[in-house]
């Protein structure tokens, strides 16, 4: 593309790359295939032909009533997004639906904005809101995210009935005119009706689907699986978990906002009974209960919890009072609740064995070379780590330098400080001082997920892994952090550039689990995984996110002898490639086949430091394993060879 | 002069927090035994005061009544009675079965949606608005119908110093059972490690009954002491326990004690709110209109304080999700 390109053709430039042949057969095929493939589309469509029919032979009062229930939709697509989601509990929905309908009167009423443009700004402010309170609970647990939301709720509520002058108090505000358009330069100037309401409902709804539907299909969508199953997880591979739990809460408001805007627009009244904090607790039941139904949830919780009390209450006799319905909502909301966490879940098939190399493999014999390269910084240089633990020193004063490609086993007897060292080097634990310096440059200052940008990645001691992603999906995670194109819009559109980059991706993951020897479970979800397979995954993950230095946290724990030497042979190809790796290990055998040195941890302070030969040698060693016998010193022998615990 | 007004506001705002103290105590008791935040707690309240008025009169619409202490007594069991068996069938039925998955989304949703059930079922006994009920303590017989002149225009509710009184003890009696008791202590264990407590003999299922029952009851006195003073509605519990909630935050959910403090400073704080007021001043050219007082914000500023409390200071709130390794 030349400078002189046309506006047009810079921005198709931006969105799709340069031009390339077949791309546009390609996209072709790609939306065919979805709408082949993915029955929501089908549905999707099929929801469109009732609107149209509705249209055509339903009374004025059912159209506006379809109206209103789309509207209804779109806010709970937005809770959606952050219910299920991003996992973060928010029981202030309809407080959010509230200020959009408020600020839409405000607008209307005494700034004189027309309907539409109320609408966006209206949406737009309750974006900011909720990026609000999204920023406010994103460092929350669960338990006190649905309090702070609960709460803002109910505050929204008592401020209506505080401040009457400005809010109507608990008559509302009525709109005197009804949602207008007016485009002066094109003649435009329309009045919406109940019919003109359910089409901009049903349009705008259809279009979040398949935006919504798109992200979640893509690796946008599996970067919310694992923010939302395993946050610890999530920020050990790189991602911005408070900020993902922010986004997610400002699109989710802003639909909030706009549905709000436009339902008080359609009915002609901002009625404050219909933002209290019972709605916002019957939106999360309805998000919660569809659960099982996938993406179509909102729609079938809604169905569930609203549709099928409005239908049942009259047969009960309540069409006047809506006591009965109120009782109904209820029940349906708990046996809804009761019936989706309990949900039965399909047995995942048993792996079958792994192509794994056998033990007595080249793999488990001992290095040939130290490859330790001169003039260059060190990978991982750490000087004079200090962490305490209430009076508990678990580092004192610890320095270790890894040279690139070097790997680096650290042992030492239990609570001498070996997981903490690889928490405060992976930053998730504040070192109390100290400086860590990654291929020369100081990180000491900085964030988990930054650290992982700046190449240090840690491998959790527990097995992590989420439950219903296939194993290569996983690994497809750890890569994403590298991927420039990986954003929502971008995943929506299925930009040329995102497909590539997705392709990369899969190429990437597929050789990171050769490289470990699992490439047969690739297509198995990962609980069905035997533990040691488990554990080669999760190096594998961690090893796709590209670093520099990976902290492996007793990864043989539960590994047979083919895993361990699969293990083995992948770190020794890992550093070949020029990745350091630090290995906390009890297993003596590992370490002497794998590591080109070992540090030895006491107490927090580093007491050896050699090949393993010398280490396993080492009387101070022995020491501080074994314990010093009673009237000798350290040099004496005890008449016992030197024994590591032997794990796994 | 200021002296008998200022009086009246401290004791208001005291009996109204330590009330709030000891909902706060429930909601902390339930949330160390089990990390749960009952959002149905508000709603057991509700329970205690509906129940009362059902017992007493009928549902009928209450005026200034002439019952007898005796069915008033009488009353206030059942209400307590039924409370604690509400808050039993609510571990039972909306908490335990979604304590297993691990994820907070089930027992959040069920709690909610318990409570939600609780409101609309008493919707159907006492639809209006609002309620009077009949006052249980017996202080009406004392001081000048109840109230007490201070010097100074001041007015002393005597009612207000018995609920301070009755709170405070049942708190501090509670604390004491907690720290010395045999079964206070199983129930600390329970709260440390269920596994070990097991290993000790001791049952977390029956002791996770006894917090919710605990719980239950007091919140159920909290109701019965509160209700008499105002007109009920079926919010009245919700925004009592949401005050409650804020108590049991502010202190830091950790010690019965710590919710008894945090919900007496909430107390004190709505009681200033309500009644002082900053009186105009003029400084020369300056002159500043009168601030206060806010009596519409006394229900908000609690909640407000207690939701900038979370998004400030997630410290001990937060960072659960890190623990993972």
């Amino acid at each position: 593309m030349t400078d002189r390109a046309r506006p047009w053709q810079r921005l198709a430039g931006w969105l799709y790359g340069p031009p390339r042949p077949g791309a546009f057969i390609e996209a072709a095929t790609d939306l065919r295939s979805w709408l082949r493939q993915d029955r929501v589309a089908l549905l999707v469509a099929a929801g469109m032909a009732v609107v149209v029919a509705l249209l055509a032979l339903a009374d004025v009062q059912t159209v506006g009533h379809a109206a209103g229930a789309t509207y209804t939709l779109l806010a709970l697509f937005g809770l959606w997004l952050i219910v299920v989601q991003t996992g973060q509990p928010a029981l202030g929905h309809a407080a959010l639906i509230g200020i959009g309908a408020y600020v839409t009167a405000f607008l209307r009423l005494r700034v004189g904005f027309d309907g539409l443009a109320a609408a966006v700004v209206a949406a737009l402010f309750c974006g900011a809101t909720g990026w609000f309170v999204g920023w406010g609970t994103s460092r929350l647990r669960p338990a006190f995210t649905a309090l702070a939301t609960w709460s803002f709720g109910w505050l929204g509520t008592l401020a209506v009935i505080a401040f009457p002058d400005l809010t109507g108090g608990t008559g509302g505000i009525a709109f005197g005119s009804p949602l207008e358009v007016r485009i002066a330069p094109l003649g435009i100037d329309a009045r919406f009706n109940e019919a003109g309401h359910l089409l901009l409902g049903a349009l705008l709804l259809t279009a979040v689907m398949v935006i919504l539907r798109s992200a979640q299909r893509s690796g946008v969508g599996r970067g919310w699986a694992v923010l939302r199953e395993n946050p610890s997880l999530a920020r050990s591979l790189g991602y911005d978990v408070a900020g993902a739990r922010r986004r997610a809460f400002f699109v989710g408001s802003a639909l909030a906002g706009l549905a709000g805007s436009l339902s008080a627009q359609a009915i002609g009244i901002v009625d404050p009974g219909s933002y209290s904090p019972v709605v916002s607790l019957q939106m999360f039941a309805a998000v919660l209960v569809g659960i099982p139904a996938g993406f179509l949830g909102p729609v079938a919780g809604l169905a569930v919890t609203g549709g099928i009390p409005a239908a049942l209450a009259p047969a009960l006799g309540g069409t006047s009072d809506d006591r009965i319905q109120g009782v109904l909502v209820a029940l349906m909301t708990v046996a809804g609740l009761v019936v989706t966490v309990g949900w039965p879940r399909r047995p995942r098939p048993v792996a079958p064995e792994a192509s794994l190399p056998r033990a007595g493999s080249p793999a488990m014999e001992g290095r040939g070379r130290a490859p330790v390269p001169e003039g260059q910084a060190p990978a991982l240089e750490v000087r004079r780590l200090h962490r305490a633990f209430g009076g508990v020193q678990a580092l004192s004063d610890t320095s270790i330098t890894v040279a690139q490609g070097e790997i680096r086993g650290l042992i030492g007897p239990n609570g001498s400080g070996k997981s903490t060292f690889l928490r405060c080097v992976s930053g998730a634990v504040a070192a109390d001082s100290g400086e860590v310096l990654v291929n020369g440059a100081a990180i000491g200052n900085l964030g988990e997920a930054a650290r992982v940008r700046m190449g240090v990645v840690r491998v959790f001691q527990r097995i992590t892994i989420l439950v219903g992603l296939t194993a290569m999906e996983q690994v497809a995670l750890g890569s994403r952090r590298r991927a420039r194109n990986a954003n929502w819009v971008w995943a929506a559109l299925k930009t040329p550039a995102y497909r590539t980059e997705e392709r990369a991706r899969h190429a990437a993951a597929t050789r990171m689990m050769a490289l470990l020897g699992i490439e047969d479970a690739a297509s198995l979800t990962a609980e069905s995984l035997p533990t040691g397979t488990r554990r080669l995954l999760q190096v594998a993950v961690a090893a796709a996110t590209g670093p520099s230095v990976l902290l492996l946290d007793e990864p043989t724990a539960g590994m047979d002898d083919r895993e361990m030497a699969a293990l083995a042979s992948a770190l020794k190809q890992l550093s070949e490639a020029g990745i350091s790796v630090v290995v906390v290990e009890h297993n003596i055998r590992f370490l002497a086949a794998v590591a080109d040195r070992v540090t030895v941890l006491e107490s927090g302070s580093v007491i050896a430091e050699g090949s393993p030969r010398e280490v396993a040698a080492s009387p101070v060693v022995r020491d501080a394993y074994l314990g010093r016998p009673l009237g000798s010193d350290s040099s004496s022998a005890h008449g016992q060879s030197f024994r590591p615990r032997e794990t796994g | 002069m200021i002296i008998g007004f200022l009086l009246q506001v401290l004791v208001a705002g005291l009996a109204a927090g330590a009330v709030y103290g000891l909902v706060g105590i429930g909601y902390t008791l339930i949330y160390r035994m089990s990390g749960v935040l009952n959002f149905a707690h508000g709603d057991l309240v509700s329970v205690a005061i509906f129940a009362f008025l059902l017992v007493v009169g009928g549902g009928a619409q209450l005026g200034a009544s002439n019952t007898s202490a005796g069915i008033l007594w009488f009353a206030c069991a059942v209400a307590v009675v039924a409370t604690v068996a509400v808050a039993i069938g609510l571990e039972r039925l909306a908490v335990a079965p979604f304590l297993a998955p691990g994820s907070a989304l089930g027992w959040i949703g069920a709690t909610a949606a318990a409570g939600l059930l609780a409101r609309s079922v008493l919707a159907f006994g006492f639809p209006a608005e609002g309620y009077t009920v009949p006052e249980i303590l017996p202080v009406r017989g004392l001081g000048r119908g109840g109230v007490l002149d201070l010097p100074g225009g001041g007015v002393l509710q005597l009612r207000d110093l018995a609920v301070l009184a009755t709170a405070v003890l049942l708190a501090v009696a509670f604390d004491r059972w907690l720290a010395l008791g045999r079964t206070g202590r199983a129930m600390r264990a329970t709260a440390d490690s269920p596994d070990a407590a097991r290993l000790m003999g001791i049952s977390p299922v029956r002791m996770m009954l006894l917090a919710f029952a605990i719980a239950g009851a007091l919140a159920a006195v909290s109701g019965l002491l509160l209700a008499p003073a105002r007109p009920v509605s079926l919010q009245l519990g919700i925004i009592i326990g949401l005050k409650g909630v804020a108590a049991a935050v502010l202190g830091r959910l950790g010690s019965a004690r710590g919710a008894l403090v945090a919900g007496l400073a909430i107390g004190l704080g709505e009681s200033l709110l309500r009644s002082a007021s900053i009186p105009p001043l003029s400084l020369g050219a300056i002159r500043v209109p009168q601030v206060g007082p806010f009596g519409g914000l006394h229900d908000i500023a609690a909640l407000a304080i207690l939701v900038l409390v979370l998004a400030l200071n997630p410290g001990r709130l937060g960072a659960a999700d890190e623990a993972v390794d």
